[in-house]
């Protein structure tokens, strides 16, 4: 199940976990806690880019770079490593 | 996926009441374990650390039905790999001192996650029972949860419960005492990996089962080594002989992805047990995120969507901004320069020329355009606290990967329409050099708001209720050029790879006035502080190379380097003084109207329509291009040549910048000569 995940996400391009859940016929939550999974084996990474302070100031869209560490604002990026399956 | 199997928890677990009985609390963290222990233990509890851990150990006693309960509170961990000192520490404690009962507490409103290290527990040699706290949370979601059924498809007892209202703690005591009794039993459904990983798990099993220690189970001791776990694989590779290392190592390389398979059929399990007991609100009852998004994240209708908004924001900008821009020029700046004039009759002519020309020219016609950005600002503001932006990012990254770029390369450029120097440290968070080239390389196309800020200056004085299409056209180009660009350079740099990104979206909700007024209120000031630093500064050299060295405007030292960029102005058909508005916009972007300012300042009128006065639209289109598309500003020339550590590359950059703004206004100003313009 896991593995049909990875692959779609290495299919996709960008996707969200509504429509992956909609490809794997699951629920989103059943998504999130996989990609959590996958997060700890390394496999794809939490995307908090670390620009958000300093950098960002004066920037009109600086606030989006913190949307990912509030809820329901989570993104996760595919390791560069990680291997096509 | 192969069927579940069972495992029955043996009878010697069944312990006499004259002994001090063993529980231990597991589960992630936050699920409320230390509530339940708290409940259970009361104020009979101490606080240490693991042994040779700085990990906390919690440990209590409490008496029930005559028995004496020592209960251990195992650290909060997701699985039982040792991923971490918390995780080896509960699988040990479990595995070396055998709790007569294991207590998993699991969250009811998230069974998909908390269910996870249940799926490991299971194969563990103890009994256990999963508390189903958080059962309130669940309700409040609509999720309908069915202990019984659970307990029937997990095969160990189940108990809900609310902790925080100390509901269900008794029965949960209950549960235990006929488990210690012998009254339950105990006999888990465990998950199984696929059957090709099966059949090397055995193969794995038959070459250790005689070298593994006690207590641990062959059978876990061989699904861990197939998972990859260091401290497993550490202990068997001190026991096991040369021969039989190697042939497990071997067996082990030629199936690297057992982890993924092992993690599959937990899931998997996960799924069952879950379809079995949970019943979620129909998709009939899709929330208004999820309906609103099947539309505006959807890859083509979203760019639809994104683009009308954008098209939304430039004609609040024109109908609103513009006008208002005007009128402080016309009422207020230009007012304060006349006053300012007569105040200085008397003084001396360098004196005069520098506060109303070098000053007044400048940064009054930058800071008359205040208006512009504070809508610019709340505009992207409400998108932001709408939740919109997130989707905007969603559907641009769509975009993005048309060139091939690495997942993490569409915030920080999208981050470029408010500055192109957040767009370009912004790309530290990407770990290929090749990709964070390219993305930095590409960054400086994205019109920033002081770019836009410009266009929406000049745009409507000169091709008035189409000023919204022209603009649209505009950001439409740079978009384009980015994504030729990054295409080709991604060609060169990046030999085609990408990668993929997920995004979780916000919920939509109502916009906060406070939040948005706040926003633009601290950008409005930040934006005139650098009026007042960086643009001030920048009009009075202007101003002064404007009248030295004879006073003259025609023979000054502005004229004289704006006559010698002329021959390339000419191709865009730019005048000497655009080509010097041009060129010190590569300061700040505002300086191009700082420039100009300065430059007709003195002739009286509006600035916008004293340009449209002198220009043809065909120059003004080819002006707004190449200003769109112009040069980096000096800042984000520094944050390129920081984050790329390299002046060849910061030069590349620049040269191309240059080439391409250059010959695309070219192209531009042609065709609209031909057309009449």
């Amino acid at each position: 199940m896991i593995e049909r995940l990875l692959t779609e996400i290495q299919a996709a391009g960008s996707t969200t976990p509504y429509i992956l859940a909609q490809k794997l016929n699951t629920s989103v939550e059943m998504v999130t806690a996989m990609l959590e999974k996958l997060v700890q084996l390394g496999l794809i990474e939490n995307f908090n880019p670390s620009c958000a302070d300093s950098a960002c100031q004066g920037c009109s869209l600086g606030g989006i770079c913190k949307k990912p560490a509030q809820p329901g604002g989570h993104v996760w990026t595919l390791n560069m490593t990680t291997p096509r399956i | 996926m192969s069927d579940c199997h069972t495992v029955s928890k043996p009878a010697e677990f069944v312990r006499s009441k004259d002994k001090t009985f063993l529980i231990a609390l597991a589960g992630q963290p936050n699920m409320g374990k230390s509530t339940v222990f708290n409940l259970l233990t009361g104020l009979n509890q101490h606080v240490g650390n693991w042994p040779g851990k700085t990990v906390e150990r919690r440990e209590g006693q409490f008496h029930y039905e005559g028995r004496d309960i020592r209960l251990v509170d195992l650290p909060g961990t997701y699985s039982l790999t040792a991923n971490s000192p918390e995780e080896v520490i509960a699988r040990e404690f479990i595995l070396h001192e055998q709790p007569d009962v294991v207590i998993a507490l699991v969250s009811a409103a998230n069974l998909e996650r908390s269910l996870y290290l249940v799926s490991e527990l299971v194969t563990l040699p103890a009994p256990l029972i999963v508390a189903l706290n958080m059962m309130d949370v669940a309700e409040l979601e609509d999720l309908r949860v069915e202990p019984k059924v659970l307990e029937a498809a997990l095969g160990v007892p189940v108990v809900p419960m609310t902790a925080t209202r100390a509901e269900g703690i008794s029965e949960l005591l209950k549960i235990v005492e006929r488990v210690l009794n012998g009254e339950l039993t105990v006999s888990a459904r465990i998950p199984e990996i696929r059957a090709d990983h099966q059949q090397v798990l055995d193969e794995v099993l038959s070459e250790i089962r005689e070298f593994v220690p006690l207590p641990y189970p062959a059978e876990w001791i061989a699904l861990k080594l197939l998972e990859g776990d260091s401290e497993v694989s550490r202990m068997m590779q001190s026991r096991l002989p040369v021969e039989r290392q190697e042939t497990v190592h071997e067996i082990l390389k030629s199936h690297d992805d057992a982890l993924l398979a092992i993690a599959s059929g937990r899931y998997e399990w996960i799924e069952r047990m879950i379809r079995a007991a949970v019943v979620r609100p129909r998709m009939g009852q899709i929330g208004l995120t999820d309906r609103l998004d099947r539309w505006v994240a959807h890859p083509v209708w979203g760019l639809a969507i994104l683009a009308g908004i954008l098209g939304s924001v430039f004609a609040l900008t024109f109908f609103i901004g513009a006008p208002i821009q005007g009128w402080l020029a016309l009422q207020i700046i230009a007012p304060i320069s006349q006053f300012a004039s007569a105040a200085l009759t008397g003084a001396p002519t360098w004196l005069s020329g520098l506060v109303v020309n070098g000053v007044l020219g400048g940064v009054g016609a930058v800071v008359s355009f205040l208006p512009i950005m504070a809508i610019f600002f709340a505009a992207f503001g409400l998108l932001e606290d709408t939740g919109y932006m997130a989707r905007a990012a969603y559907v641009m990254d769509n975009v993005m990967h048309l060139m091939g770029l690495h997942g993490k390369s569409f915030l920080p450029l999208f981050l470029g329409f408010g500055c192109n120097v957040p767009a370009v440290m912004g790309t530290r968070v990407i770990e290929s050099w090749p990709a964070r080239l390219v993305t930095i390389l590409v960054a400086p196309l994205i019109p920033c708001t002081a770019r836009m800020a410009v266009i929406a200056f000049l745009a409507p004085a000169f091709f008035g209720p189409r000023a919204i299409l022209v603009t649209w056209g505009l950001v439409l180009l740079s978009i384009v050029m980015l994504v030729l660009s990054g295409a080709i350079f991604n060609r060169v740099l990046f030999k085609g790879q990408r990668t993929a990104f997920i995004m979780e979206m916000p919920l939509y909700h109502l916009p906060n006035g406070r939040t948005i007024g706040m926003l633009v209120w601290q950008r409005s000031v930040s934006f005139l502080k650098k009026a007042g630093t960086t643009i001030l500064a920048i009009s009075v050299v202007v101003w002064a190379l404007s009248i030295f060295p004879g006073g003259s405007l025609q023979t000054s030292y502005l004229s004289q380097l704006g006559h010698l960029f002329e021959p390339v102005g000419r191709w865009m058909g730019l005048d000497w003084r655009l080509m010097v508005a041009l060129l010190t916009s590569f300061l700040a972007k505002e300086n191009a109207i700082a420039t100009l300012g300065v430059l007709f300042g003195s002739q009286g009128g509006g600035l916008a329509q004293q340009l449209a006065g002198t220009y043809s639209m065909a120059t003004a289109l080819s002006f707004l291009t190449v200003s769109i598309l112009f040069v980096p500003c000096a800042a984000t020339v520094a944050a390129i040549r920081q984050e790329t550590g390299s002046w060849r590359w910061t030069l590349l950059n620049l040269v191309f910048m240059l080439a391409l703004s250059v010959g695309m206004a070219s192209l531009v100003y042609a065709i609209a000569s031909a057309a009449g313009g």
